[in-house]
């Protein structure tokens, strides 16, 4: 796990008191285990202390038996927040493993994800500030999306249906004091990501995302074995290097393309693949995505709008100037912006890559202008 | 208010008949007739308002009261079932020009939805987009932008994608930097009694099938009418639009759509333009002062549009039929790029028509021809752009044929 933060230092911290408890039992805890008790009551409940996914202050995110950490090999950009990533399966129940597409998690299952930002871009030690967090219930076959908003004492989180701009204070990585707007969407923004075919989906529980390596106890082990190890599966997973396994974007371990388009598939995918947001627009992130006109290569743009700048091509290799993805990555605009997210800050580092990408690409065809 | 009015009524509905409950009585009598919740202007009038869309349930209408509500934020409707009610389309007015947030001013994405009795004015992108759903229905409407003729208008007013039942009524949109009402990659559609003024497509349906277009007034667009076919979106070749008595005029607005967008590609003057489009009918319509031409047919050609990559694509526009139209005025000041294709005529014709059939198909029962009957004294140019004929023909007997009428949506 890449430290990120103070909660990842906590949370590696807890990580190996959590992998021993797992391994002892702990006598206090009726729900304790590799799995843990579905709280009583309707979803969503009120608050997020009533989950009962934490000891200790629940600022420091501290879970407990059961609440098991994950990570992601390319993750979505949200404002340059750090995240915290659980997934609880309900007492008993096990995930079924998927090399391709979703994992199958059983009803009772809740995913748990909050979002911070650091006090001091220079210095991690100094503490967060919890913004939200994020919880996918699954029930009935289908998941359910729940936000729920820190107080200003950071002591609690409160459902919150309707959304909220936050107000975010913080030293930046020059030093200085800023202050930035961020946006905790409302539920039906939750649909906007996760939906594909009438349907909300996990986004980063699809193996290539998981089949990562992280820090466990002191030691760098392979996640989807480590949860296997934890008892998490119905049935083993294959090897980790038999498996698909995106790039970390921002890493020097792969090649550019395969950053790329990890990086497009954790940022874009979710709405561009058949049967997503942007489906109907034909350009499609996916990383597995074989064909160039399909992910952009010379495709015109379906309805952009204004969206296109005046470019032509949604990616003219060798041109990032004239690449219309990338105007787009690059603005701020409601109309222009993508991801159609509520952010507030351009992934200036998600930008080069994609702008090294496309200026690294052979212009030995060129697209027709039109 | 208002959200818990939601839950008063439901109260009262259950206590009214024991008649003990005057406090819910009172709320009760808050609620205009027909309104489940009732939401008024104010600094936390969006936070009542989404959550009482989100309260609502199938059959339940949220209301809005007269008034100008400022929203910075997109507005979404999630459930199925649900109206959205204005107290009329000029008093309820939602203003947009603070938004920072969503590409639309109003996205539903619930089934069977209803807006009606509103306007929504100013947005930065797009007016009202249903995204991918059944039965959505725009009724007594307005979307809207003032400036005129402005780059910084957003795009699209009424923008259904991907729908399945699409009605649009008694209902306005002006200053659409694209198209004012447009329909995308949908099935079963009625735009009727409707206006489009100051946009660059006045009415638009992109890759939609069987749209019924009647009663409808698009006037002082670039362009009134577009009945396109484009390659490389997911739903092809539309086909099937039937157009009837419409009164489509004066469509002379210098185009000012985003360069680069399809839209900014067609020359200024056009009353309706069939692109790549096959079984078409334009019946029993009033084509007037369209400086280019009245209607214009023809494939998707290179000299226009863009190269593509699509092997389900089929670039010619055939099997239309016009017939029965009243066309006066059109064609008397052509745009230059109508000029290139007609040889320079000018003035040119009421109906310009590509004369390009599918070398491929056999057309031996007339199916593919482009039908042209009872149009009056109207002007007729088969401008041979694909060479088929060897010669540009202006005699209407050449395209004299006909087709089954079209039954259209009712």
């Amino acid at each position: 796990m890449r430290a990120r933060g103070p909660l990842a230092a906590v949370g590696s911290l807890v990580l190996s008191l959590a992998v021993m408890l797992a391994a002892h039992g702990c006598d206090d805890d009726p729900c304790a285990g590799p799995t843990r008790c579905v709280p009583s009551g309707t979803f969503p409940l009120p608050t997020l202390t009533e989950y009962d996914f934490f000891q200790g202050k629940l600022s420091e995110q501290n879970p407990k038996d059961g609440v098991v950490p994950y990570t992601v090999a390319a993750p979505l950009w949200a404002d340059q927040a750090g995240k915290g990533r659980f997934i609880v399966l309900p007492e008993g129940g096990k995930i079924g493993f998927r090399a391709d597409g979703d994992w199958e998690f059983p009803d009772g299952t809740i995913l748990v994800k909050s979002f911070y930002f650091d006090h001091d871009r220079r210095d991690p030690e100094a503490g967060a500030r919890i913004l939200e967090t994020r919880l996918l219930v699954r029930g009935a076959g289908a998941w359910k999306g729940y936000t729920y908003v820190w107080n200003d004492a950071q002591t609690e989180a409160t459902v919150l249906r309707t959304g909220k701009h936050l107000m975010v204070d913080f030293i930046d990585v020059d030093g200085g004091a800023k202050t930035e707007e961020y946006i905790v969407p409302n539920l039906d923004q939750c649909s906007s990501c996760h939906e594909r075919d009438d349907e909300d989906h996990s986004l980063g529980l699809i193996t290539p995302q998981m089949n990562l390596m992280v820090e466990r106890d002191g030691k760098m082990v392979p996640q989807i074995a480590w949860l296997a190890e934890q008892g998490m599966f119905k049935a083993t997973p294959p090897d980790a290097g038999s498996m698909l396994a995106f790039a970390d974007p921002f890493g020097t371990e792969d090649t550019l393309e395969w950053r790329a388009r990890s990086y497009l598939h954790g940022n874009c995918a979710h709405c561009h693949q058949p049967g997503g947001g942007a489906g109907k627009s034909g350009l499609v992130f996916l990383a597995t995505e074989t064909d160039p006109a399909k992910y952009g290569v010379c495709k015109l743009p379906a309805a952009a709008g204004p969206g296109t700048g005046g470019r032509p091509h949604d990616i003219v290799p060798g041109d990032p100037d004239n690449s219309i993805i990338l105007f787009r990555m690059n603005s701020l605009d409601p109309e222009i912006k993508m991801p159609e997210l509520p952010n507030r800050v351009i992934d200036a580092r998600g930008v080069q890559l994609i702008k090294d990408w496309i200026s690294a690409m052979p212009t030995d065809s060129v697209c027709i202008e039109p | 208010m208002k959200r818990f009015t939601v839950l008063l009524q439901g109260s009262m509905l259950v206590l009214g008949f024991a008649g003990a409950c005057s406090s819910a009585a009172d709320a009760g009598e808050m609620l205009p007739e027909g309104c489940d919740a009732l939401v008024e202007p104010g600094a936390e009038a969006y936070t009542e308002l989404l959550g009482a869309l989100m309260d609502a349930q199938p059959g339940q209408t949220v209301c809005m009261s007269e008034g100008t509500f400022d929203f910075v934020d997109e507005l979404s409707i999630s459930g199925n079932g649900v109206t959205l009610k204005g107290a009329g389309r000029d008093k309820t007015i939602l203003d947009f020009s603070g938004q920072t947030i969503g590409a639309n001013g109003v996205k539903v994405s619930g089934d069977d939805v209803t807006i009606t009795a509103l306007t929504v004015q100013e947005t930065p992108g797009d007016g009202i987009r249903g995204d991918d759903v059944k039965n959505i229905t725009y009724d007594d409407v307005a979307v809207k932008w003032g400036a005129e003729a402005s780059l910084g208008n957003g795009a699209y007013g009424f923008y259904p994608v991907g729908c399945d039942g699409v009605t649009i009524r008694n209902s306005l949109v002006v200053g659409a930097r694209d198209a004012g009402i447009y329909v995308g990659q949908s099935k079963n559609v009625l735009v009727e009694d409707s206006e489009a003024y100051g946009n660059v497509a006045g009415i638009e349906f992109e890759n939609t099938t069987d749209a019924t277009l009647r009663r409808t007034h698009a006037h002082d667009n670039t362009a009134g009418v577009l009945i396109f076919n484009l390659p490389g979106l997911p739903v092809k070749n539309g086909q099937r639009t039937l157009a009837y008595d419409n009164i489509i005029e004066n469509n002379n607005v210098k185009n000012f759509g985003e360069p680069g967008t399809v839209v900014a590609l067609v020359p200024p003057g056009i009353g309706f333009m069939i692109l790549a489009a096959d079984n078409n009918e334009i019946r029993n319509n009033q084509i007037t002062g369209n400086d280019s031409n009245g209607v214009l047919i023809v494939e998707y050609t290179d000299m226009l549009f863009s190269t593509y990559d699509d092997a389900e694509f089929n670039i010619y526009a055939e099997g239309n039929y016009v017939h029965d139209n009243t066309f006066s005025g059109n064609g008397t000041k052509p745009d230059p790029l109508i000029l290139t294709v007609t040889g320079g005529k000018n003035p040119s014709a009421d109906m310009l028509l590509d004369g390009c059939t599918d070398p491929a198909l056999d057309n031996a029962d007339g199916a593919l021809s482009n039908c042209f009957t009872g149009n009056g004294a109207a002007t007729f140019l088969n401008f041979d752009l694909c060479g088929q004929a060897g010669m540009m023909i202006e005699d209407i007997e050449s395209v004299n044929c006909t087709h089954t009428p079209l039954v259209g949506r009712t």
